[in-house]
């Protein structure tokens, strides 16, 4: 099966000051598939997917995305008020929500159905009408991957989606990635190695520089159970 | 009090003000309570006495010249706290004490007898004239506007600022929207609870509607009717005991959000201790 690219990094250096996070990225992402995103602390994982995502520009090099392919980043922490009041499918459906700030704009019921279809592929129907504070930490995140597939992203990228979670909700957490990676393109930073590993098509090794693998099963081979966190 | 109702101006003025000042409370205050700009509210207040002092100097409808205040010290407020390292709390508090020293200086080089303040510092409900009202109105109608006309995209900030600017939206757009829509709710909200009182009767209402309500929409409503019975309570006892409606209105609000928030904690605690022992 031919595989088509859809992101590559070329030469691609990022610099916080006077201290370069990373440098001489060079990696081919391709469609609809799975790639974990892995290396020890301070390797350079959130700075690479905050390039990706545009969130950050390179001081050098060059990162080609395919054209009308939209970018979902999922960051690290939940940086928003749990408290606030809004609904799962509320917030879902602001992943629908057109960009332009323009008057009366209003949810179409295309919109809804995409809200309540994301909803329901993260395994969270029936929590539609809860409050996000009432979420635990696992159902959350979820509906954090809910709100990025119901945008017209084709490519999300999460930044430790399993970070304070624990080991099931994780689990339930990758089980729902690999079932998504028949229409969008995933990236994910984990520490979990064994179990991003085991459902990552291809993987990536951040340590200040990228080393790419075709197979996620040749980085686990190479890595041979050692512990790089 | 329904006869006062029927046969004075002045009642029929108070009825409406509380109505207008309920509806900008459910608006703004949730928008200020989830945007964290309660303390800076809190200064915007106090920062328009100067230009309500600047007004009786000058001679101009004072209320127009605190509205000139409250919306540049929340530009001022939010466009330093942008493009210089001061923090917002720095600048509310500095605008919180000079406004109202220059308020007080205002008055003071104006001629004549020092005028009554107190409505200002801490609201008459019965002493809202009829053009107070149209002012009032017009203000409230702007401010609902506005938010009908962004609602959706006016949520997505205020819940997720970070994720709207990753998605393109033009979250500078609706920063200025919010700091603009803010002073102008607190001056709909300073006749009846006075600038000294306004926080309360922004948070008040809203964090009652939140003990009860998990959707934004929902909260407003809440808020709005909150507001309304605090408000028209307020009237009441102001109407009969001849006490300031702003001390009447926060004194109770304050009283019952407290006794509500007992309530719900010792609700909270029974079923946790029901499931503990259910399991």
């Amino acid at each position: 099966m031919t595989r088509n690219p859809i992101v590559t990094f070329e030469n691609v250096r990022f610099c916080y000051d006077e201290v370069c996070a990373v440098s001489d990225l060079n990696f081919t992402i391709y469609e609809k598939s799975l790639t974990a995103v892995v290396g020890p602390n301070g390797g350079g994982k959130s700075t690479l997917l905050k390039l990706l995502s545009g969130l950050i520009k390179p001081d050098k090099g060059l990162i080609n995305v395919n054209d009308s392919h939209a970018i979902a980043y999922v960051s690290q922490f939940v940086d928003f008020d749990t408290s606030f009041p809004i609904t799962v499918l509320e917030m879902v459906l602001t992943g629908t929500l057109c960009k332009k700030v323009k008057p009366f704009c209003k949810y179409t019921r295309d919109q809804r159905e995409r809200a309540l279809n994301s909803i329901a592929r993260v395994s969270l129907d029936g929590y539609e009408g809860r409050g996000i504070n009432q979420l635990s930490g696992g159902e959350l995140k979820r509906a954090i991957i809910a709100r990025a597939l119901a945008s017209d992203a084709d490519i999300i990228v999460l930044d430790e989606a399993d970070g304070n979670l624990d080991v099931d909700a994780a689990r339930e957490l990758y089980g729902i990635l690999e079932g998504l990676k028949s229409d969008k393109t995933i990236l994910v930073a984990s520490h979990h190695l064994n179990d991003i590993l085991d459902i990552a098509d291809s993987a990536i090794y951040v340590r200040r520089t990228a080393t790419e693998y075709a197979s996620s099963m040749d980085l686990k081979q190479k890595l041979g159970g050692r512990i790089i966190l | 009090m329904i006869d006062a109702i029927l046969n004075y101006t002045f009642m029929q003025n108070a009825l409406i003000a509380a109505v207008l000042a309920s509806i900008v409370t459910g608006i703004i205050g949730t928008i200020a309570i989830e945007k964290r700009l309660i303390s800076m509210s809190g200064g915007i207040a106090h920062a328009s006495f100067g230009g309500i002092g600047f007004g009786y100097l000058a001679g101009f409808e004072p209320i127009w010249g605190g509205l000139a205040f409250a919306v540049g010290s929340s530009i001022l407020i939010s466009r330093l706290s942008k493009n210089t390292k001061m923090k917002s709390d720095t600048m509310t508090g500095i605008l919180w004490s000079f406004g109202m020293a220059l308020g007080i200086l205002f008055i003071s080089l104006a001629p004549g007898y020092m005028p009554d303040m107190t409505s200002y510092l801490f609201g008459d409900i019965l002493s809202v004239s009829t053009s107070s009202i149209i002012y009032m109105l017009i203000f409230t109608i702007i401010i609902s506007f506005v938010f009908i006309m962004l609602y959706h995209h006016l949520i997505i900030y205020l819940f997720d600022e970070e994720y709207s600017k990753a998605r393109g939206i033009n979250t500078r757009l609706l920063e200025w929207v919010v700091y603009i829509m803010i002073p102008v709710g607190i001056m709909v909200l300073i006749k009846i609870v006075g600038i000294i009182l306004t926080i309360a009767l922004m948070t008040i209402p809203v964090s009652i509607a939140k003990l009860y309500f998990k959707s934004y929409g929902r909260v407003i409503l809440a808020s709005i009717i909150i507001s309304m019975v605090f408000c028209i309570t307020g009237l009441t006892l102001s109407y009969y005991i001849n006490i300031p409606s702003g001390v009447c209105i926060i004194v109770i609000s304050t009283l019952i959000y407290l006794v509500l928030l007992f309530m719900r904690r010792r609700l909270q605690k029974r079923h946790h201790a029901q499931r503990v022992h259910g399991s």
